[in-house]
C-alpha cells in the first residue's frame, strides 16, 4: 500500500489521499496540463536553484562589502586615533625638546609651571594630563584637566605613581594608551631635551588627551558612525565582549559583525603602551548593503517570477501551436476515423518533416494496409462463405439422399412386415382349418391323413417365415453363428425329405444324389436347415410342373451341394441381384423378398459361398459351398 | 338365390388354401367347388361359366384380387364375390374393398374357419349384383 499523502482539507481536516491515486490523476491529465505542469515545475525548479545561487553570491557580496566598508571606517577611527596619538605626540614634542622644559627638568622653577600649565594650555591644547617624570622615572609634576566639564582635575594616580616614563626606556618618543581612573587615555611620551635636540635627557614628558566620549564620538568622522569604546573588564554588552573574545584570541585585529537585520557593528582592540589589552571599541552602521541586498535579491524574485510567467506562456504557447495543437488534432481525426470505421480513410494531412508528420504518415500507411485487409478479408471471406455454401449444398445432397436412403428402408421395412403378416397368416389359416377338418374326422381317416400332411407342410413354412424374421434381426446386429460338427449330407437328405411332401402338392419328384454317407462340416444345424430348406422351397415353388434334382459333391476342402430346376430361368439382370435384401423379380408377388439374402448371409457366416448358375437349356441352379471341418 | 347350379370358384394362388377351403366348404354340404390358381385362370373359368359365388384372395402374383375386381367390375358381371385375404388389417382392408366395390364383402383369412362358411351361406341369400 503506498503512503498516503496529507493535504488539509477545505476546513483543514486532514484528508489522506493514497498517492498512487495521486499518481493516477496526474497520469490522467491531456497533454496539454501535463505540458503546463512540467514546464511550470521545471522552471520553477530551474527559478529555485538560480535564485538560490545569486542569492547566495549576492548575500555574499553584500557581506562583503559591508564588511570592507566597516573595515573602511575601523580604518579611518584608527587612524583617527593614530592622528591623536601623533597630534599628542607633536605637541609632546613641542614641549620636550625645548630650553625651558629643560631647564625646568633642573631647576623645577615655578615660573615654569605658571606661565606654561594654565589651565587654558589644556584647552587650546586640548590635553587632559601634562606630567614630567625624571631621570629615574618618578614623578616629578603633572596638570590634569577634565575637557568635557572644563576643570582642572587631580593627575591620575596611576601616573604619580607610574615609574616606566624614563628616558631610556621612552627612547625618542613612545605613545599610546594608558587606563587611567577607568578611562583610557592616548599618551605621548618624549625625553625632556634642548631646544635643539639635544640630551642628555633630563627626563620624561607626558601629554595625554583623554579618550573620552567625545573623543570616541569623534572617531566616527565625517560618516557619522556611532561608536563606542568598551573598558575591559568593565561591563560591557554580550556582543562587545564576544568581539573581545575573538580579538583577544588572536584570531582577529578586528571583528565585523552583524548585530540583527538593521546594524552592523565593527570592533576593534585599545592596548596600551605595553601592548595589554585595554578595551574594545563598537562601530555601529546602518546596514546599508546588506538592506540593498534586500531589495534586490526580492526585486530578483520578482523579475524571476515576471520572466518565469512570461516564459510559461510563450513556451507553452509555441508549444501548443507547433506540436501539442497537431497531436490534438491527429487524435481528433484518428477518433473521428475510428468512430466512421470505413468512412474518411485518412487523418491529416501535416506539413513537417518531425515526428508528428511521421506519425501522420504512418497512421496513413496503417489505415491503407488496414483497408487493404479489410478487403482480403471481405474477399476469402465470400470465397469462404462460397465454399461454405457449397459444402452446404453437398452435405444437403448427401442428407437428402441418406434421406431417400431412410425413407426407402422405411418403406421396405413396413412392405416386409406388410408381407411377413401375409406370409404368416396364410399357413396358420391353412392349419386353422385342417385342424378343424382333421377333428371332424376320425384318425387315420382319409380327411385326417389329408389335413395332418397339410398342417405338417405348413408348420414347415411357418417355421421358415419365422426364422427369417429372426434371421432378419439377428444379421442386422451382426450375430455370431453357433457351429458345432455336422453332417451335410444327413442334413440334406432330411430336408429333401421334408419338401418331398411339398413337391407332391406340386406334382414333382426330387431326385436325390450323392447325398450317402457322410460329409462332416462345422456349422450351426438350425441355420444350415434354413437355407438348405430356402433354395427347396424356391426350388419346387418355381418348378413349373418338372421335377427337381438336387445332390451334393465333394471337392477339394470343400462340400459342395446343388439344386436344380426346369422352371423359368431367373432373367440375366435379376442374377444379380437375386441375393439382395428384399429383392423380388415381381414386386406384387406374395413372399417377404429376403429368403435368398438371408440364406447368402447364413452360408457366409460359415466361410462358404453360394450363387445361382442358368441351368444347361432351361431352369436355374443354386449351390452352395462350404468348407469340410479340417481333418475330414 | 343360389340354385346350386353354378357352385363356388376359389381364386388362390396357394394350393393348400384352395385345397383346405375347398375340404371345409365341401365338408359344410357344398357339392360344387371350383378352383383357380390365379387371377387370369379365375377370369377365364368367370368368363366361360356362371358361379354362385367367388373367393377371392387378394395378393396374388401377375394380377392381384384388385386387378381380377377391377375386371369383373368392367366386364359388369354380375357375381357374388367374397374377399378372403390375410393381407393386412381387416378393418382397413375391409373398408377399402367396400369403398370401391360396395357389394363385396371381405373376411380375414384367419377368421376363415368359423367365419367363413357362416358369411358364404349369407351372401348367397343375396341376389347376385354386377361390381
Amino acid at each position: 500500500m503506498s503512503p498516503p499523502a496529507v493535504f488539509r482539507g477545505f476546513a483543514g481536516e486532514r484528508v489522506l489521499i493514497p498517492a498512487r491515486e495521486l499518481g493516477s490523476t496526474v497520469l490522467r491529465l491531456k497533454l496539454r496540463e501535463k505540458t503546463l505542469l512540467i514546464t511550470m515545475a521545471t522552471l520553477f525548479l530551474f527559478i529555485l536553484a538560480m535564485y538560490s545561487a545569486i542569492y547566495g553570491l549576492m548575500l555574499q557580496n553584500a557581506t562583503a562589502q559591508e564588511d570592507r566598508g566597516m573595515l573602511r571606517f575601523i580604518r579611518e577611527a584608527q587612524e583617527r586615533v593614530a592622528q591623536e596619538a601623533e597630534d599628542i605626540t607633536e605637541k609632546a614634542g613641542d614641549w620636550s625638546a625645548w630650553d625651558d622644559t629643560y631647564r625646568y627638568m633642573e631647576d623645577r622653577n615655578p615660573q615654569y609651571v605658571k606661565s606654561n600649565m594654565q589651565y587654558t594650555t589644556f584647552v587650546v591644547t586640548k590635553l587632559s594630563v601634562i606630567a614630567f617624570y625624571d631621570t629615574n622615572g618618578s614623578y616629578v609634576f603633572g596638570r590634569a584637566f577634565d575637557l568635557d566639564w572644563n576643570l582642572p582635575v587631580e593627575v591620575p594616580m596611576e601616573l604619580v605613581h607610574e615609574t616606566r616614563f624614563r628616558p631610556d626606556s621612552v627612547g625618542s618618543g613612545i605613545d599610546g594608551f594608558l587606563v587611567l581612573n577607568d578611562t583610557p587615555v592616548i599618551i605621548a611620551a618624549k625625553p625632556v631635551l634642548t631646544s635643539s635636540g639635544e640630551g642628555p635627557a633630563r627626563g620624561v614628558l607626558i601629554m595625554g588627551r583623554e579618550f573620552g566620549a567625545t573623543q570616541v564620538a569623534m572617531l566616527s568622522g565625517a560618516s557619522g558612525i556611532p561608536a563606542g569604546f568598551y573598558l575591559a573588564g568593565k561591563g560591557m554588552p554580550a556582543d562587545v565582549s564576544d568581539a573581545e573574545e575573538a580579538i583577544v584570541s588572536g584570531q582577529d585585529q578586528t571583528v565585523v559583525k552583524a548585530l540583527g537585520e538593521d546594524r552592523l557593528a565593527g570592533y576593534f582592540a585599545a592596548t596600551d603602551l605595553d601592548g595589554r589589552h585595554i578595551g574594545v571599541f563598537r562601530m555601529e552602521s546602518r546596514r546599508q548593503d546588506y538592506e540593498e541586498f534586500r531589495s534586490n535579491s526580492l526585486y530578483l524574485l520578482i523579475g524571476f517570477v515576471v520572466v518565469g510567467l512570461f516564459y510559461i506562456v510563450s513556451t507553452f504557447y509555441l508549444l501548443d501551436a507547433f506540436v501539442l495543437r497537431r497531436l490534438r488534432r491527429l487524435g481528433e481525426q484518428a477518433e473521428q476515423v475510428g468512430r466512421e470505421g470505413g468512412g474518411k480513410e485518412a487523418v491529416g494531412p501535416d506539413i513537417g518533416d518531425d515526428e508528428i508528420s511521421q506519425l501522420t504518415q504512418e497512421i496513413n500507411r496503417m489505415l491503407q494496409r488496414l483497408a487493404q485487409v479489410r478487403h482480403q478479408l471481405l474477399r476469402s471471406q465470400i470465397s469462404y462463405g462460397r465454399r461454405l455454401s457449397r459444402e452446404v449444398q453437398h452435405k444437403t445432397k448427401m442428407l437428402e439422399a441418406a434421406n431417400e436412403r431412410l425413407q426407402h428402408m422405411e418403406k421396405t421395412k413396413n412392405q416386409f412386415l406388410f408381407n411377413i403378416g401375409h406370409e404368416l397368416k396364410s399357413p396358420l389359416a391353412v392349419i386353422e382349418m385342417n385342424v378343424e377338418l382333421a377333428g371332424n374326422d376320425r384318425p387315420g381317416g382319409r380327411q385326417w391323413n389329408g389335413s395332418f400332411r397339410m398342417i405338417k407342410r405348413n408348420i414347415v413354412v411357418l417355421k421358415q417365415k419365422i426364422e427369417e424374421i429372426i434371421q432378419l434381426s439377428r444379421f442386422e446386429h451382426g450375430h455370431d453363428v453357433e457351429k458345432a460338427d455336422l453332417d451335410l449330407a444327413g442334413l440334406v437328405r432330411q430336408v429333401a425329405h421334408i419338401y418331398d411332401d411339398f413337391a407332391k402338392v406340386h406334382k414333382v419328384k426330387i431326385h436325390l444324389k450323392g447325398a450317402e454317407g457322410k460329409a462332416t462340416i462345422v456349422g450351426d444345424r438350425r441355420l444350415l436347415q434354413y437355407a438348405l430348406g430356402n433354395l427347396f422351397s424356391n426350388a419346387v415353388k418355381y418348378c413349373d410342373g418338372r421335377d427337381i434334382s438336387a445332390g451334393l459333391e465333394r471337392t477339394d476342402g470343400h462340400v459342395v451341394f446343388s439344386i436344380e430346376n426346369s422352371g423359368e430361368s431367373i432373367r440375366p439382370e435379376n442374377r444379380k441381384k437375386l441375393f439382395m435384401k428384399f429383392f423380388k423379380e415381381d414386386p406384387n408377388s406374395p413372399g417377404t423378398g429376403v429368403g435368398l439374402f438371408i440364406t447368402r448371409e447364413i452360408v457366409k457366416g460359415h466361410g462358404g459361398r453360394v450363387w445361382y448358375e442358368p441351368g444347361k437349356i432351361r431352369g436355374s441352379i443354386f449351390r452352395i459351398s462350404l468348407p469340410v471341418k479340417r481333418g475330414e | 338365390m343360389a340354385n346350386g347350379q353354378g357352385g363356388i370358384l376359389i381364386i388362390d394362388d396357394e394350393e393348400d388354401v384352395r385345397q383346405s377351403m375347398a375340404w371345409l366348404l365341401k365338408s359344410k354340404g357344398f357339392r360344387k367347388i371350383d378352383a383357380a390358381d390365379s387371377g387370369e385362370a379365375g377370369l377365364r373359368k368367370l368368363a366361360e361359366k356362371e358361379y354362385d359365388m367367388v373367393l377371392l384372395d387378394l395378393i396374388m402374383p401377375k394380377m392381384s384380387g384388385w386387378g381380377v375386381l377391377e375386371e369383373l367390375s368392367r366386364r359388369r358381371t354380375a357375381v357374388r364375390v367374397l374377399v378372403v385375404s390375410a393381407v393386412g388389417l381387416p378393418e382397413v382392408v375391409g373398408g377399402e374393398v367396400a369403398k370401391k366395390y360396395p357389394g363385396v364383402d371381405f373376411i380375414g383369412k384367419t377368421h376363415a374357419t368359423d367365419g367363413l362358411v357362416l358369411r358364404v351361406k349369407e351372401m348367397l341369400k343375396k341376389p347376385a349384383k354386377p361390381l
